[in-house]
């Protein structure tokens, strides 16, 4: 992996604060995490942008890069919400998680699920999961799920709802490496 | 700022297709007016300058390629990729300004051959400019994702185009003065109108950027943290309003150089506006999500 390029980023995310009620102050301090690699879109913009098709959807929904294909534009990292392609300043060319392709293949999980010790990530068909871990496609920070219908399903955190109200944010820029807006 | 190639390329392609329907519109007008002569004459400059501000441009975009070497692959998916769409168009319009060039210089072909050709890469260069407004519309950037976008390039393009073509009419050349003259009020005015839309679409742009995170990071960086330059932006489209009206002052027998004078200031002003407001835009890229 080229120094720098995160496949699977952990965004830590923090609100609240502190209220005074009476005499005491009352801690309203929240924070999470969202462990976040490529969602293989059902409606993929990487796909839908790059001018030279280096992206593709297999049947199995799992969105790759060709990267002998891709020119450097960075068209695909300007435009998708997760940040999921990268560019590797040493190829000049886009880099981006491959759900372990070859592993699923094999018929093993993708690295990440295999390596998380808190057993938070898991992969299979969508209804099985949504029977599973509910239908939410979205929490803070991520973007509305309509943008470009992610494959994920998450169970939220017991804060999750409350982040996009009282003024969230991602704490771990530093460590993420990139912000949407650069 | 990374993008300072996309920035040459967008506005010195917007500006090639402007001018090119500029001299389009006064190589007609001026033949039915005054005769092919006259109008031979009074365009004869500017065909090869498009060609060449052309050509510079699609070469700048290629310094924005982290790969040039896979610069080919980029016309691989027309038919679902804006961008794949905007880059055929550039390359057909830079052809096409090029060929109508050669045949003027050259004087080859027929005059109707020549005609088709111009209204052929006119048409091609006005594709360009709405594939380059459709590239950058990503419905994940909401700065972008708005008709200010396409609107604002097409007002780019004629603004620019019309006073590159302007300047181009100051070169000596055998046309008459008072036809040099008349071009020259007739593009002003062109000019002062588009600088006074392009005033208005510039607020309006910024009214839509609220109700999301992303938007509202993008007003904000445009307006305070680079609001220095949005001003100096917004200032300079007004100063080439002002350079421009100067043009339009009554017409007399010595005034072509001052009337020419204030093109070119015009130009000038207007130039660097555009540079600052193009750079503005690719500041103003923030997407929704992280």
């Amino acid at each position: 992996m080229p120094l720098g390029v995160l496949w699977r980023r952990v965004y830590e995310v923090t609100g609240g604060g502190w209220t005074r009620s009476g005499e005491a102050w009352v801690s309203t301090v929240f924070a999470y995490n969202v462990s976040l690699a490529c969602n293989h879109c059902e409606r993929p913009i990487c796909v839908e942008v790059c001018p030279a098709q280096a992206f593709t959807k297999r049947d199995d929904g799992i969105v790759l890069l060709d990267t002998e294909k891709c020119l450097g534009c960075k068209c695909c990292s300007w435009a998708c919400p997760y940040g999921a392609p990268q560019y590797d300043e040493q190829t000049g060319r886009m880099t981006k998680c491959t759900f372990c392709a070859d592993s699923i293949d094999a018929g093993q999980p993708p690295a990440c699920v295999a390596a998380c010790p808190m057993r938070a990530l898991d992969l299979g068909d969508r209804a099985e999961l949504e029977a599973r871990y509910g239908d939410l496609h979205t929490v803070y920070p991520l973007p509305k799920a309509e943008l470009t219908q992610p494959s994920l399903v998450m169970t939220p955190h017991q804060d999750a709802a409350r982040a996009a109200h009282e003024s969230a944010r991602v704490g771990n820029w530093e460590e993420i490496g990139t912000r949407p807006d650069e | 700022m990374k993008e300072r190639s996309l920035i040459v390329f967008t506005i010195l392609s917007q500006m090639a297709v402007g001018t090119f329907w500029t001299l389009g519109a006064l190589y007609v007008w001026s033949t039915r007016q005054a005769g092919p002569g006259v109008a031979h004459e009074l365009t004869s400059f500017g065909w090869p300058a498009i060609s060449l501000v052309m050509v510079t441009g699609v070469v700048a975009s290629f310094f924005h390629l982290g790969t040039r070497a896979n610069a080919w692959r980029a016309f691989r998916s027309l038919s679902r990729s804006w961008l794949s769409r905007e880059i055929l168009f550039a390359v057909l319009f830079a052809g096409a300004s090029t060929l109508l060039a050669v045949m003027q210089w050259l004087d080859w072909g027929t005059s109707a051959a020549r005609d088709t050709i111009g209204v052929l890469a006119g048409l091609i260069g006005l594709t360009l400019v709405f594939t380059m407004g459709s590239a950058y519309r990503l419905r994940t950037i909401p700065a972008w994702n708005t008709w200010v976008t396409p609107a604002s390039f097409f007002v780019t393009t004629f603004l620019l185009g019309a006073l590159a073509a302007g300047a181009l009419l100051i070169f000596p050349s055998k046309a008459p003065v008072g036809w040099t003259r008349m071009s020259l009020q007739g593009i002003a005015v062109w000019a002062v109108v588009l600088l006074g839309i392009e005033l208005i679409i510039v607020p309006l742009w910024l009214s839509q950027l609220t109700g999301s995170e992303a938007a509202t990071s993008s007003f904000v960086r445009i307006t305070r943290k680079h609001g220095a330059i949005f001003k100096l932006r917004l200032a300079l489209a007004v100063a080439g309003i002002a350079a421009a009206s100067a043009a339009l002052l009554e017409p007399c027998e010595g005034c072509l150089p001052t009337q020419g004078f204030s093109v070119l200031a015009a130009l000038g002003l207007v130039l660097a506006s555009e540079v600052l407001g193009r750079w503005l835009f690719y500041v103003a890229r923030v997407r929704h999500g992280v």
